[in-house]
């Protein structure tokens, strides 16, 4: 931007002003600066402007207070937001890590009683079948592997139920 | 070391708090802004409380200042100044009064100088507040056509004109007055 003592006057007035204009307006504006150099204002008193200086320093030294005040508030917030997001992380974790026990707890007892089950269902079937024969003739050998299975079951239900 | 050369230094060193820039940024400001002040209020007290409250807010707000444009900006805050004092005198019609009482005992007592002290200054308050605050803004701040227009955020045209007319005005007004 152009200072006042920089500027070039005639360009300027030339662009909005005719031609006849320019120099009634050019004295116009030398004639207020005229004006005001036969009246001058008064000189601010040193006074006023030591007084100014030292409130100037006052209101320094509270802006410099209040920065450090907010700076301070700043970290003390995001230490503080810090630790809270890290308890809550830990937390989730640790959650996280009972649950996981948990259902892996759980799915080895599901696999060792569908294990137990299936065990038990292949003896019904031979026991049935064991039957099945029996029906059709019976001897001494037969009713022996009949007991044994009959054991077995009751061993692997008592098992299953011991989990 | 040597000193800061430039405005712009003076400002830079002040934005990072250094209390001599800103002394320096008063004595070099304290004088034409107090003609600005004195200019419009006619009263000296006014004049140094307006100039002690703009140097406050400079400090204040110094950071948000390019110190490229420093005078401009710091005659914007002047004119704002002046525009809430304005307000704030209009609020009161109490105070008003008093004014007038004033204007009339200041006029039959030219030379105290409390209000309205000089024949500039009684004519000054005979225009338009806006008029007779673009004029002594150019005057004191010297600031070009250009940095006023856009301290005002009106088309240099409009402020080129404004002054002008006011300055015709103001002109016709020292003549015509019989002091």
């Amino acid at each position: 931007m152009t200072e006042k003592k920089k500027e070039n006057i005639d360009n300027l007035l030339s662009r909005f002003y005719r031609a006849d204009e320019l120099e009634q307006i050019k004295i116009d504006l030398t004639e207020a600066d005229r004006l005001f150099e036969k009246y001058p204002a008064p000189q601010v008193s040193q006074e006023v402007i030591d007084e100014i200086k030292s409130k100037i320093s006052r209101r320094q030294r509270r802006i410099a207070y209040s920065s450090v005040l907010v700076k301070t508030a700043a970290v003390a917030a995001i230490v503080i937001i810090g630790a809270v997001l890290l308890i809550q992380n830990i937390e989730q974790r640790s959650v996280s890590r009972t649950q996981n026990g948990y259902e892996a707890a759980l799915a080895k007892v599901d696999n060792n009683i569908a294990s137990l089950e299936k065990e038990i269902a292949l003896l019904r079937d031979e026991l049935i079948a064991i039957r099945l024969n029996e029906d059709n003739g019976t001897n001494g050998r037969l009713a022996e592997a009949i007991n044994n299975v009959d054991a077995e079951i009751i061993e692997t239900e008592s098992l299953f139920w011991k989990g | 070391m040597a000193g800061p050369e430039t405005v712009k230094d003076i400002v830079l060193l002040a934005r990072r708090g250094d209390k001599q820039a800103f002394s320096q940024l008063v004595d070099m400001y304290s004088s034409r802004l107090y003609g600005y002040f004195y200019r419009l209020t006619g009263n000296r007290d006014e004049a140094n409380e307006l100039l002690g409250e703009l140097f406050l807010k400079m400090v204040e707000k110094i950071g948000s200042c390019r110190p490229e444009t420093f005078k401009a900006w710091l005659f914007k805050m002047a004119s704002n100044l002046f525009t809430d004092y304005l307000r704030t005198k209009k609020r009161s019609q109490k105070m008003l009064s008093h004014i007038e009482e004033q204007v009339r005992t200041e006029a039959q007592m030219p030379e105290k100088d409390n209000f309205l002290a000089d024949k500039l200054a009684r004519q000054l308050r005979k225009l338009e507040p806006e008029t007779a605050e673009i004029i002594v803004m150019r005057y004191y701040s010297q600031l070009s056509f250009e940095e006023l227009a856009q301290v005002r955020k009106e088309p240099i045209g409009t402020v080129l004109s404004k002054v002008h007319r006011g300055l015709k005005k103001l002109r016709q007004l020292m003549e015509n007055s019989d002091d």
